[in-house]
């Protein structure tokens, strides 16, 4: 017993050294970081990367937590990582982007590959794979060098607009993370936020669409309603879908022309049929339950005006559905996933399938179909 | 062995001998029967008024019968050996000595000095029982007596120490209580070979298994209804003379959180205010570490929105985490180390400078950040919602190691901590019973009364960790519910 005692001390003994000598090497302060929150590629004229990367910097005053602001910074290299080590030679403390929250791409890096400049992110165990992504139409070192007066950090401004703009239906949040995967499978393809700043007056960012992207390549846009449709397509319904037509002409104010709707509740009927000569053709039905938001012209209490103005609306969304799938076409951008269905399906067409060229062949059926249900609380 | 003679003033001298001259000793000449006789006893321990009473007054007044039937007094003790005498005089017994008879007479007349119950100090309830223990045996004895009034319970009498004779007793179900555990607390009361025992302090580290273990493995408690419950679960309750502390053996982890609280309110609520407890134990040893785990190593698991404030607080503060936090924590020892013994009055001026000063002071001086005087003070808090004070007080200790740990290798060190403290849960034994019961061995009816309390009438079952004689304590408590009637389709 005793001997053990003196083996077990010994070995204790050594064992303390060892923990208390080996220091701090692998220690990352919070402190002693500089915390990423934003971050923006682009592609210059030379091909070369240019990373630009918004991070706070706390102005501590005795006695308060300190006032934060947002400093840009931007540096250029050969890839991304290469850019990083330039910016990290510009910072001070350690460049941390662990809690990047933000990714911004310049349109014209984004036309070219997508995957290229993200790597970094997925190989690093560290790596903000939360971080949302937007498409930037002009450069994202524009969209990084607003002073947004809503926040005075950029580095809240950003999440809060796209989550906002998700809200209402123009897109579902999109991460570094979800389009992983889409990017390498053949049978899906992924939209991301498309944003515009205002160059004018550099004071806010317009979220104007969607970019639809095939593969790793940006591949074509939509607009604002296009995508609300998108959305609606793919079975994805927000808070608050809204969508506003012109149900007659002649009116003498013109908002009396309009009515707009929000879709409470969704249903999509699709299914995808191949022919002998393997020509495919997706029927997709939408039905809609709907409320009706704003409708100056009023007399809603009627019945026949409510089938009036349902048949009106049908008629315009099918015909939204229709443009907006043919934009899909040709963006050769498969966001419902037809392909990766088909692949599950009918798995001995899809080997026969081209699908790169093949998509642009299919025939979309789309058909919407709107009940209006409530009326709000007037009549 | 100095045997009495019939010679009453030799006795007396050899008495006075044999306790050193004492300065409180006190003699009265009687004669009994027209025989000159000596009164004998000690006045810090003797009871004038039951000398007077019982002893005196029926001398005087008898003319015929012996000594034994004329004291009126409830024990009436014959020596011959000066010594036994000597002994029986320091329990506060009244010697009789008569002229021409060798005997000494030894009549019970101790003086109950004793306190009024009061409630215990750090084990205050809301509801219920406002009893405590106090310092008399007697009293103490008679608290249990009046709780479980059972011809099985059982008192069983030690003497410890071999100058102080301190009592112990034992007491338990002798139906319940498991006849091995008995044994064994018997044999290691009987081997304690001290001149003095002084505190239930010294009872502990004699008879516990691993004294160097930072979980107390007995539970010292001062509330009569709370060592009954203990016994009719079937363990032992050790009371000492001189001590209103008892101590419950062999006794489980758990039972550390529990508190007669838990069945004075309802079942949700005592549910809730036992999830509370579990959760702060969680909560005071591990938050530092978390914390400095957070900020030295892995922060990208912060909230986006805490990511900010934190940074911004930590901005230029000179110490590194585990620094900062030894710090913090010290400063929080001391004053609650300083406030203990303090009169009231002063112990709130401690808080104020300590808590509200210093606390402010360090932030604004910049010297410590103020997440972390918010991360300490919560710990420190949390600390102090355990009900026994023994436990809170390993819990405080058992801190430090895992915010070394964390300070060293991040969440990896506070899991490795934790396992260890886990293992060492799980292999403690109190008495041959499981520590850690009911989690490791798991016992599913036991965790009934565990992290939440079911409701009474559904714990049918004594604790299974004392492997009791009797393991059912009550059936159909609910006679009067009728069942359920099956629902028809």
């Amino acid at each position: 017993m005793i001997i053990h005692k003196k083996i077990l001390v010994l070995f204790l003994s050594g064992l303390l050294p060892l923990c208390m000598l080996t220091g701090c090497w692998d220690q990352r302060l919070i402190k002693e970081s500089r915390l990423i929150l934003v971050a923006g590629l682009d592609v210059l004229p030379n091909n070369k990367i240019e990373d630009t990367v918004i991070y706070p910097v706390v102005n501590k005053t005795s006695g308060s937590s300190g006032e934060v602001k947002s400093v840009m910074a931007s540096s250029y290299g050969v890839t991304t990582r290469d850019a990083r080590f330039r910016l990290d030679k510009k910072v001070s403390q350690n460049f941390d982007p662990s809690k990047n929250r933000v990714f911004l791409f310049g349109e014209k890096l984004a036309r070219q590959d997508m995957y290229a400049s993200l790597d970094v992110i997925y190989r690093d165990p560290k790596g903000a794979v939360n971080a949302m992504v937007a498409v930037v139409k002009g450069t994202a070192k524009d969209a990084l060098s607003i002073k947004s007066e809503d926040s005075p950090l950029l580095s809240v401004y950003y999440p809060q607009l796209l989550r906002s703009s998700s809200e209402i239906g123009l897109f579902k949040i999109t991460t570094v993370q979800s389009i992983c995967a889409s990017m390498f499978d053949p049978g899906i393809d992924f939209v991301m936020p498309y944003i515009k700043p205002n160059m004018k007056t550099k004071d806010r960012t317009n979220v104007i669409g969607t970019a639809l992207f095939h593969k790793t390549k940006m591949t074509g846009t939509l607009n604002e309603k296009e995508s609300l449709m998108l959305m609606l397509l793919n079975k994805e319904k927000a808070h608050y879908s809204r969508f506003t037509f012109k149900i007659t002409n002649k009116q003498k104010v013109k908002e009396e022309d309009y009515v707009t709707i929000t879709v409470n509740k969704l249903k999509r009927d699709w299914s995808i049929k191949i022919d002998k000569n393997n020509h495919i053709t997706v029927p997709i039905t939408l039905s809609i339950n709907a409320a009706v938001n704003e409708l100056p012209s009023d007399h809603l209490n009627s019945h026949q005006r409510a089938i009036k103005i349902e048949k009106k609306v049908s008629k315009e969304m099918t015909q939204l559905a229709k443009k907006t799938l043919s934009n899909l076409q040709q963006a050769n951008a498969d966001i419902l996933g037809v392909g990766k269905h088909i692949r599950a399906f009918q798995n001995d067409k899809w080997i026969k399938l081209n699908w790169d060229k093949d998509y642009k062949k299919i025939t979309f059926e789309p058909k919407v179909k709107v009940t209006i249900t409530q009326h709000g609380i007037i009549n | 062995m100095v045997q009495s003679s019939s010679d009453i003033e030799n006795n007396k001298e050899r008495l006075l001998e044999n306790l050193h001259q004492p300065s409180d000793f006190a003699t009265r000449a009687i004669t009994f029967q027209g025989k000159r006789g000596l009164l004998l006893y000690l006045e810090s321990v003797s009871d004038t008024v039951k000398i007077q009473k019982s002893i005196l007054t029926p001398l005087s007044s008898n003319e015929k019968a012996t000594i034994e039937e004329t004291v009126t007094s409830a024990k009436v003790g014959v020596y011959t050996n000066i010594n036994e005498a000597a002994t029986r005089l320091l329990k506060g017994d009244c010697l009789l000595l008569i002229e021409g008879d060798c005997s000494i007479y030894a009549a019970s007349a101790e003086s109950e000095v004793s306190r009024a119950p009061e409630e215990p100090f750090n084990e205050k309830v809301v509801r219920g029982s406002h009893d405590g223990f106090v310092e008399n045996m007697n009293q103490n004895i008679g608290m249990i007596r009046n709780r479980i009034e059972d011809t099985d319970l059982v008192f069983k009498q030690f003497s410890v120490g071999k100058k102080t004779k301190t009592k112990v007793v034992l007491a338990y179900m002798d139906s319940v209580v498991n006849k091995d555990i008995l044994q064994e607390v018997e044999r290691r009361i009987e081997s304690i070979a001290i001149d003095m025992i002084v505190s239930p302090g010294f009872m502990v580290e004699f008879l516990e298994n691993k004294s160097f273990s930072p979980f107390p493995q007995f539970l010292p408690t001062e509330r009569p209804d709370r060592a009954a419950a203990h016994i009719m679960d079937g363990r032992i309750a050790l009371l000492s003379e001189g001590t209103a502390t008892s101590l419950i053996l062999p006794v489980t982890f758990i039972a550390f959180f529990q508190s007669p609280d838990d069945f004075n309110s309802r079942i949700l609520s005592g549910s809730f205010f036992r999830l509370l407890r579990m959760l702060s134990f969680l909560v005071a040893t591990t938050l530092p570490a978390i914390y400095i785990a957070i900020i030295g190593f892995h922060f990208e698991i912060l909230p986006n929105e805490l990511v900010l404030p934190i940074k911004a607080s930590l901005e230029g503060i000179p110490f590194p985490p585990i620094v900062e936090a030894f710090i913090m924590v010290f400063t929080i020892e001391l004053i609650r180390e300083a406030g203990v013994r303090l009169p009231t009055p002063i112990g709130q001026t401690i808080g104020i400078v300590g808590g509200l000063v210093i606390g402010d002071a360090v932030v604004n001086a910049g010297f410590i950040s103020n997440v972390m005087v918010i991360v300490i003070a919560i710990t420190a808090v949390a600390s102090f919602t355990v009900p026994t004070y023994e436990m809170g007080a390993s819990i405080r200790l058992l801190t430090f190691p895992l915010m070394i740990a964390a300070s060293l290798l991040g969440f990896l060190g506070i899991v490795m901590g934790m396992m260890i403290i886990l293992l060492h849960l799980c292999k403690l034994e109190s008495f041959g019973t499981p520590y850690f019961s009911p989690f490791a061995p798991i016992d599913l009816q036991g965790l009934k009364d565990s992290i939440i309390r079911f409701p009474i009438w559904k714990m049918n079952h004594r604790p299974r960790d004392v492997q009791p004689k009797d393991t059912d304590q009550q059936q159909r408590t609910r006679g009067w519910a009728k069942r359920a009637p099956k629902k028809r389709r």
